[in-house]
């Protein structure tokens, strides 16, 4: 089986970066927001607000790509034989790591794909950005190194794993159901933004289509952006980073030639200049992906695949995301929130409780 | 050397890897690693590639009782 995974060897996980490169392009060509082409911790926040779970009128729209990525790699589980129910590695661990991190990813405004999709723009805030991710994730690699673990999973009853796929079928369901109707902020039960960033998106079924199949091809590579990082912290494997390496310059030369890119710190799309909550709540964020073992993205595939720890990672973004907005933590693309830099530090002091806790002796 | 048996099922990236790690860079001649999921098993394929380890990958039914690693589907055997 190994043999035949082309999408496991390096020209594969290149090609994959190359292929989330042109989507992400394609999908902010065709009408998302700017250097927002695919944003995963953004887009969760979106489909918090399209279901009314916050209540900030600018980031509301039931984003198709976060159900794109979970069906795209529940399809190539399925074909591949490797859709496998599992979970009950620590749940509760999980779930507030992934809160953490969103609350986090929103004071710095993107998540890890955001951040490589923002540099690539020019945005020099994402490097700072991207520093203070990889410093989070070098702090829980030494955690990793020092016999951190939330346990193992057990295989669970074949519904169990089902049902991740089955919510994003059910959201898709609710959009088909309740469709945005133009100038209206509000279709039966989903909320619509009519200004700002919600208000911003590409065709639905474009979305859809282009993140079906990022999200089969992201199955098949375990393309991960922590894990980029974590592997040549932890092994000094370069695999998973040649892959965001790839996306990073696809995208960049894309904005190049179709210029998106514009060089600086100051008036980046969707983006505030403040260096050190840039810096730090993107190390708070890094230290909660690498506590739970993924970026948010690779929990929505794993999430696909019947790993109910990942899905229940990714149902903490989407509450993490709401309480950022509901709260006043999230940034907005002039300063950081009201409470931003009280939840970062707070976000972080946890993520340590939870690292020092979770060592087990003799692992 | 005593071959050296490890059970990373029912753990989640990078653990696994991570315990097969550190005997990869010695001088062992076998290693006999039980995993149950299909990522793992390229990490430490890979992995042992690269430290120039043979690795031979065999499928187990996870679901057949005398699996005696519990729902292990891949056993790699590992040689220098």
């Amino acid at each position: 089986m190994f043999k035949n995974n082309f999408f496991a060897s390096t020209a594969g996980i290149i090609f994959v970066g190359i292929c989330i490169g042109i989507g992400a392009l394609f999908l902010q060509f065709s009408g998302n927001p700017g250097n927002m082409g695919i944003c995963v911790v953004c887009f969760e926040r979106d489909t918090a607000g399209a279901l009314g779970f916050h209540r900030a009128d600018i980031v509301q729209y039931l984003r198709p790509e976060i159900i794109g990525l979970i069906l795209g790699s529940f399809f190539a589980a399925k074909l591949f034989g490797e859709f496998k129910s599992r979970g009950g590695s620590s749940p509760i661990v999980r779930f507030s790591l992934g809160v953490i991190a969103a609350i986090a990813a929103l004071v710095f405004l993107g998540c890890p794909w955001r951040a490589v999709l923002r540099l690539a723009g020019g945005d020099l805030n994402a490097l700072v950005g991207l520093v203070g991710l990889a410093s989070g994730i070098f702090i829980g690699v030494q955690f990793f190194k020092r016999g951190y673990s939330l346990g193992k999973a057990n295989t669970q009853s074949a519904f169990t794993g089902y049902l991740f796929p089955l919510i994003a079928c059910l959201l898709l369901a609710l959009y088909f159901l309740f469709p945005q109707i133009e100038g209206e902020a509000k279709s039966g039960v989903l909320f619509y933004s009519t200004g700002g960033p919600g208000s911003m998106h590409a065709p639905f079924l474009i979305s859809l289509g282009i993140a079906i199949v990022i999200g089969f091809l992201a199955q098949r590579s375990r393309f991960c952006t922590m894990g980029a990082f974590r592997d040549i912290f932890l092994f000094k494997y370069s695999h998973l980073f040649l892959g965001l390496f790839a996306l990073f310059l696809t995208v960049l030369l894309g904005n190049l030639i179709f210029g998106g890119f514009k060089l600086g710190f100051e008036g980046q799309p969707i983006a505030h200049p403040d260096t050190l909550w840039n810096f730090l709540s993107m190390l708070t964020a890094g230290f909660a992906f690498s506590l739970a073992g993924a970026c948010p993205g690779r929990q929505l595939f794993l999430g696909g695949e019947g790993d109910s720890d990942a899905a229940i990672f990714a149902i903490g973004v989407l509450v993490g995301a709401a309480i950022a907005h509901n709260f006043m933590t999230a940034s907005s693309a002039v300063a950081i929130g009201t409470y931003g830099a009280q939840a970062t530090i707070i976000g972080l002091v946890i993520c340590f409780v939870i690292a020092f806790t979770h060592i087990k002796k003799g692992a | 050397m005593n071959p050296i048996i490890i059970d990373a099922t029912g753990l989640s990236c990078p653990e696994p890897l991570l315990r097969v790690h550190s005997y990869l860079l010695e001088p062992h001649n076998s290693l006999t690693v039980y995993v149950d999921n299909v990522a793992s098993n390229e990490n430490i394929a890979r992995a042992a590639r690269k430290h120039g380890w043979s690795v031979k990958v065999t499928e187990i039914d996870p679901s057949n009782p005398s699996n005696e690693y519990k729902n292990a589907m891949f056993k790699l055997e590992l040689t220098k």
